[in-house]
């Protein structure tokens, strides 16, 4: 599994980030600083496409954690798609998905968060 | 002499001098064995080794040493090249070579040993113009048998040949019959099959045979007959020991011109189980490429490629066409060999497997009698059990995951060889495998892995975990908890060992009911008491942000012991096999 990457999807609405690679405390931090950045932007509404992701340890989650904490403090919502099974599971197990709901898909998490304007 | 020699390699199509390999202990054995003919009577013997560990070529040195260095005994090599359906075909070749042997040895003319396939009119001739008598009177007899209707009488005639001979001039004979195994595939309708007739020949006590062959055929058609068990000695030939082999490997190199680094040679030399063979696949592809061998991860990389499309991968393919009928057996055959309980050392009943791989019993029972036949599988009982091959091994885990797993060549040797170069993660595994002591060999396997505490280095142990539980029948979700346990087992040990030598010592167990993975530091301990529980939310507050390594692999696994150690700190994990695979009760 090479360095971790991330690309951007910018809509009129909200934002897709599209991990790549291992999710660690870098690769964490990476997204952390990123959303970031997408806050001060003005952007509420955060997508995370795990797609091609297939690991992530739990220094990576306790950054996703945080994300969603930051996020929900500024009154917007994050949702992840494309998680692996076992990933879904962690997730739930950690309760992040009370925060952040789970999709199989983009699109549908695309729905979701249209539906929450 | 020279030209002797050269007509005789020529005529048994020995390898070249400087390809085989000193083989001189067991040749000189085996020469001490027929030499000693005149005072004590000999038995046959049957020289078994794995594949292509080079009995053949002992064999042929054998005939050389015979035919140029001694009188008193007739020197006979019948190979089994050709695959006859007429038991008539068979006798005038079989005849024809020993008659044409028997003259050029008596006449100490090896010129005459070629060429090599001749008209039997030819030979006719040849006894005609000769002056001996009793050759007039075989030749004879010989034709009148071939004028008879009774093939069974033809062919015990043809076989006795040697014996007539012997007690016509010298009083003893040795016959070498090369690639025996092949007279399983000869099946005729009239006349009785060589397999019953050639016990009888083997008898003589002034005539004892040398047989080569595929080692598991010859052992399961031919020597467990009631004719033949316990009255043909098994010689065991193996590859060539370590020393030999690093000798041969350098030896090999220098011949095709291949730049080695001893080192190197002597780091990679377990892969080729001291066979010839092997090493030459792949250094002629090296020579071919242009690859250097004087580092060790060129030659297994070298090695790799050989096994997934060289020389040592047709030569696996040929041999698994020759049993599958059609594409789809061969699919089956490889999902067979590569079933993980087999390779876990487990032995399994032929209906069990069937059932496992959703194959029709009565094809999986051809297959594998075909794949047992071959040597490829051991099958006795109605048990089915791996055979002790390494090579074949590797052949089958990139052949499976080619055919079955449907990978692509590109991501296969990403997987399994280019991956592996920083940290040898397979070559390390395969090497470290040993057996639990006290427990029958491979019931329990364990392979062992240290890696530096450095950044992702977890991913190679992730690697490692998957590469293990892909060999027991793990669904694909457990491999998944499994990697994500031991990802976090890796980072515990990162974050709390402040170990000194900064390293991680990891131990896969693998056993009938369950895989356990032992993750050890040598840093301070860790008391797993004193790590707080990280909450959940309920109803306010986001889970806590720290502190879930340890609760994960509490909740992936299906146990989790810290275990008490004088230094640094001991994880065990376990995890049961799936309930339907059924290998608790086996266990039980």
């Amino acid at each position: 599994m090479g360095q971790f990457q991330m690309d951007v999807k910018f809509d009129r609405d909200f934002v897709v980030f599209y991990t790549n690679g291992y999710i660690n405390d870098l690769g964490g931090e990476k997204i952390e600083r990123t959303c970031e950045d997408i806050l001060r932007e003005g952007y509420r509404k955060v997508i995370v496409n795990f797609s091609e992701s297939p690991i992530i340890n739990s220094i990576g989650i306790s950054i996703l954690i945080g994300l969603i904490d930051r996020v929900k403090r500024a009154k917007g919502s994050v949702c992840f798609t494309n998680l692996t099974l076992n990933n879904t599971e962690v997730f739930e197990f950690m309760g992040l998905t009370q925060y952040a709901p789970v999709f199989p898909n983009e699109e549908e998490a695309v729905r979701f968060t249209m539906g929450h304007a | 002499m020279a030209d002797g020699e050269l007509c005789i390699q020529n005529a048994l199509r020995m390898a070249p001098k400087d390809l085989f390999f000193d083989r001189e202990p067991e040749i000189r054995t085996i020469l001490d064995m027929c030499l000693q003919l005149a005072a004590l009577p000999a038995q046959s013997c049957a020289l078994m080794g794995p594949r292509r560990a080079g009995t053949s070529e002992i064999a042929k040195r054998i005939y050389k040493e015979l035919f140029i260095n001694q009188e008193s005994i007739l020197p006979f090599w019948y190979g089994f090249d050709r695959v006859f359906q007429d038991p008539v075909h068979f006798a005038r070749d079989y005849f024809s070579q020993l008659v044409r042997q028997y003259l050029a040895f008596q006449g100490k003319d090896p010129t005459l040993l070629l060429p090599r396939v001749i008209r039997f009119e030819a030979i006719e001739r040849m006894v005609t113009d000769c002056s001996d008598a009793r050759l007039h009177g075989l030749r004879d007899d010989f034709n009148a048998a071939l004028g008879d209707a009774d093939r069974t009488a033809l062919l015990a005639f043809t076989l006795q040949v040697p014996e007539v001979l012997a007690q016509g001039s010298t009083g003893a004979a040795c016959v070498i019959l090369d690639h025996f195994h092949r007279v399983f595939r000869m099946n005729w309708s009239d006349g009785a099959s060589l397999t019953e007739l050639f016990p009888q020949a083997m008898g003589s006590p002034a005539v004892p045979h040398i047989l080569t062959g595929q080692a598991e055929v010859l052992q399961r058609h031919y020597l467990s007959m009631e004719t033949t068990a316990g009255r043909i000695r098994r010689i065991s030939v193996a590859g060539l020991d370590s020393k030999r082999a690093l000798e041969a490997f350098l030896a090999f190199c220098k011949r095709y011109d291949v730049a080695v680094e001893q080192e190197a040679a002597a780091h990679e030399l377990h892969r080729f189980q001291g066979i010839p063979f092997y090493m030459l696949s792949v250094i002629r592809r090296a020579r071919q490429e242009g690859i250097a061998l004087n580092r060790w991860d060129a030659i297994r990389d070298t090695y790799f490629a050989e096994v997934e499309k060289g020389e040592i991968a047709f030569y696996y393919d040929s041999l698994l066409n020759r049993c599958c009928p059609g594409p789809f057996a061969k699919r089956d055959a490889i999902r067979i060999l590569s079933h993980p309980l087999l390779h876990a050392g487990s032995r399994l009943a032929l209906e069990e497997l069937a059932k496992r791989l959703l194959l029709d019993l009565d094809a999986a029972r051809v297959l594998v009698d075909a794949l047992a036949s071959s040597g490829l599988l051991a099958e006795n009982y109605g048990m089915v059990a791996p055979v002790e091959n390494p090579v074949f091994d590797d052949f089958l885990r990139v052949a499976h995951r080619y055919w079955i797993g449907r990978v692509g060549s590109d991501e296969i040797r990403k997987d399994l060889f280019r991956g592996t170069q920083d940290v040898p993660v397979l070559t390390e595994l395969k090497k470290d495998e040993v057996s639990e002591p006290g427990r029958k060999e491979k019931h329990r396997v364990s392979f062992g892995l240290v890696l530096p505490m450095v950044s992702e280095t977890e991913l190679v142990a992730a690697r490692a975990a998957e590469q293990v539980a892909e060999r027991v029948d793990f669904p694909e979700e457990d491999i998944g908890r499994i990697r994500m346990a031991l990802i976090e087992a890796c980072i515990n040990c990162f974050e709390h060992s402040g170990s000194e030598d900064g390293k991680i010592y990891i131990t896969f167990t693998l056993d009938t009911e369950k895989l356990s993975i032992v993750v050890e530091d040598k840093g301070v301990s860790f008391d797993p008491k004193k790590v707080p529980v990280p909450h959940r939310p309920e109803g306010t507050g986001a889970p806590s942000r720290r502190g879930w390594g340890l609760e994960l692999i509490r909740n992936l696994m299906d146990q989790v012991v810290f275990e008490d150690v004088p230094v640094g700190t001991r994880l065990r994990m376990v995890k049961y096999y799936p309930k339907d695979t059924g290998l608790k009760a086996q266990a039980g």
